[in-house]
């Protein structure tokens, strides 16, 4: 790790992983990383395609299994916790390829998370209602995702820019304290984009963000600190100044994007 | 729901019921023969559905719990003649508890795999229980047995006639009802969903696995309750029920009719009872008429009866 870690650690971290390794036969696509994430902070990991920095929202997430390594969450270790289990907890995540649930309306898409947190998705016999408190709760995430006009909407017809929007909000439908972003500007264009930063800015803070992004812009706009995943390693990890400022970064990466 | 979907889920009830005057009148004992036959395969139809259509999982071995419900009713017929266990009330719970636990138990199993390997457990889950079936030489074994004693239902019982009948029909529809209530609920939004994007479901909060075990136990229940209707009406029970063309036919009532839909299972039912006995009246080799038939209208129509009726809600 070459740049300096400048950002004084505050606070206990919310997150914290420790030698998390995944090898896809003899390719290493997570190579004993340690990272972690403080309390309302935006932590962005960028690095080139096939750096390891989808595989490592999985390993957080608990979607992929790690071949090594643990997660701990407000100090409480989730290793061995599965994906539901780890989201009551307060972790939730959106995807870099849209997922949201197509042939059901927009509103019903935060439903579910909403129904999750409070849970009520066991009840079988009454009606699934989408008003009431749980319907308050929805509209406040749409219209806090601009999305408000569409909640009859199916979700599968939505534009790509408003799934995206979409995304975040069935994200924070389950009321997270940690949020994991995979490229969430991906395909967006330049409005849509600078749109997508001003609402990931607004939900930073009381939500610590782990921020994997490309687009560089954002990640200085939104980032309190970055970490560089090349080959599965972290080559680098600090404040964004320092990220920038430092020459091995600039070669390996931000070169072609700066 | 489409209207004309509702209307003709309306009509076939409406001619199921007409069916008891109008059998009466012109003496014609085999349409109540046949149509409580529909009644009864629709009724598992229904509970297949939960699994099939609304989960979206491709189980091919629903005949086992039919065959669960049948058992029960042969054995404790053959074990405990005159007793209390002979009654409807007692066996109607007790083969839907039956199967719905077994169901469950393959459920868990099974839902460990996806896909094509998902088929092929579930289909063999089904084949366990055909030989297990086959093996009880106590119950006839290979031949099965005659059902000595019909579910009693107070002074009367659930063999032929018009109480039996109306009864296999009430049945039905409160297997509809069941499903309806059941796919409406967050319960049955979690499992449609989890159909739509499994991995999303589970990224907020939801642990899938148990609500498709769920559905498992409800489907693999209403199946035994068509299980014990079969018994009365066919007043036979043999490892036949359990086989698994059986539970191939049970899909294909399903998909026929319109998976994932409340009438979908009901259409595809009477359509496939229905087709049956037309062309096996035309043909004795109908099967090899049918089988392509049924494959052109699933292709056809991706979405069944219900689909080609008109855009269905899931409600
Ligand atoms: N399921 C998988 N099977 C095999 N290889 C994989 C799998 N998932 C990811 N990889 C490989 O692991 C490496 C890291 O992938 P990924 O984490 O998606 O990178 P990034 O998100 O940084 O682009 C890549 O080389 C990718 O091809
Ligand atoms: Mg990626």
């Amino acid at each position: 790790m070459r740049a300096v870690d400048k950002a004084a650690v505050l606070a206990e971290p919310l997150l914290v992983a420790r030698g998390l390794t995944k090898r896809y036969g003899g390719l290493v696509a997570n190579a004993g990383i340690d990272f972690d994430l403080r309390p309302r902070e935006v932590h962005a990991v960028i690095g080139p395609n096939g750096g390891g920095k989808t595989t490592l929202l999985g390993q957080l997430m608990g979607e992929i299994e790690p071949d090594a390594g643990t997660i701990a969450l407000t100090g409480a270790d989730i290793t061995a916790l599965a994906v539901p289990e780890r989201v009551l907890r307060g972790l939730a995540r959106s995807y870099q390829v849209t997922s949201v649930f197509p042939g059901f309306t927009v509103l019903e898409n935060v439903a579910f998370g909403l129904r999750a947190r409070r849970r009520t998705t066991s009840r079988f016999w009454r009606a699934a209602r989408t008003g009431g408190e749980l319907g308050e709760a929805a509209a406040a995430i749409l219209r806090r995702v601009g999305l408000s006009g569409r909640s009859g909407v199916d979700a599968a017809v939505l534009s790509h820019g408003e799934q995206r929007q979409l995304e975040i909000a069935i994200a924070l439908s389950t009321t997270p304290k940690v949020l994991l972003l995979d490229e969430p500007l991906a395909g967006l264009g330049v409005d849509e984009g600078r749109r997508m930063v001003d609402l990931i800015a607004s939900i930073a803070g009381p939500i610590a963000i782990v921020l994997v992004e490309h687009d560089m812009d954002a990640v200085f706009a939104l980032a309190d600190r970055i970490t560089v995943l090349v080959d599965g390693a972290v080559i680098a990890s600090g404040a964004p100044d320092a990220i920038r400022a430092d020459p091995l970064m600039r070669s390996a990466y931000l070169g072609e994007d700066l | 729901m489409s209207r004309a979907v509702l209307l003709l889920a309306a009509a076939l009830f409406v001619v199921l019921l007409a069916a008891v005057p109008a059998a009466l009148l012109l003496d014609l004992p085999y349409l109540l023969f046949l149509f409580q036959q529909l009644a009864i395969l629709a009724t598992a139809a229904v509970g297949l559905n939960l699994v099939l259509g609304y989960a979206g999982l491709p189980a091919f071995g629903h005949a086992a719990f039919v065959g669960i419900g049948s058992y029960t009713v042969g054995i404790l017929a053959t074990e405990l003649p005159g007793t209390l266990f002979t009654s409807a009330w007692v066996q109607l719970p007790l083969a839907a508890a039956l199967a719905g636990l077994v169901a469950a138990l393959i459920g868990a199993v099974s839902l460990r795999t996806r896909g094509v390997a998902f088929l092929m457990i579930t289909l063999a889950f089904g084949q366990m229980l055909y030989f297990a079936a086959v093996a009880l030489e106590r119950y006839g074994g290979d031949d099965g047995m005659i059902l000595v004693a019909p579910s009693r239902l107070g002074e009367q019982n659930l063999s032929r006639g018009v109480l039996s009948y109306t009864i296999s029909v009430a049945v039905l529809a409160v297997a509809l009802y069941v499903s309806f209530r059941l796919m409406r609920s967050p319960f049955g939004t979690v499992l449609r969903g989890a159909a739509a994007n499994e991995r999303r479901m589970q990224a907020v909060g939801v642990a899938v696995h148990r609500y498709r075990i769920g559905a498992f136990a409800a489907s693999g229940a209403l199946c035994g309750i068509a299980g014990v209707l079969l018994a009365n009406h066919t007043a036979f029970i043999s490892p036949a029920t359990l086989a698994w063309t059986r539970s191939v036919e049970l899909a294909v009532m399903v998909l026929l009719g319109g998976a994932g839909t409340l009438f979908g299972p009901l259409f595809g039912a009477a359509a496939f009872v229905l087709l049956e006995e037309v062309l096996s009246g035309v043909t004795e080799h109908w099967r090899i008429v049918f089988g392509p038939l049924l494959l052109l209208v699933v292709l056809a129509a991706p979405g069944g009866i219900a689909g080609l009726l008109g855009r269905q809600s899931n409600d």
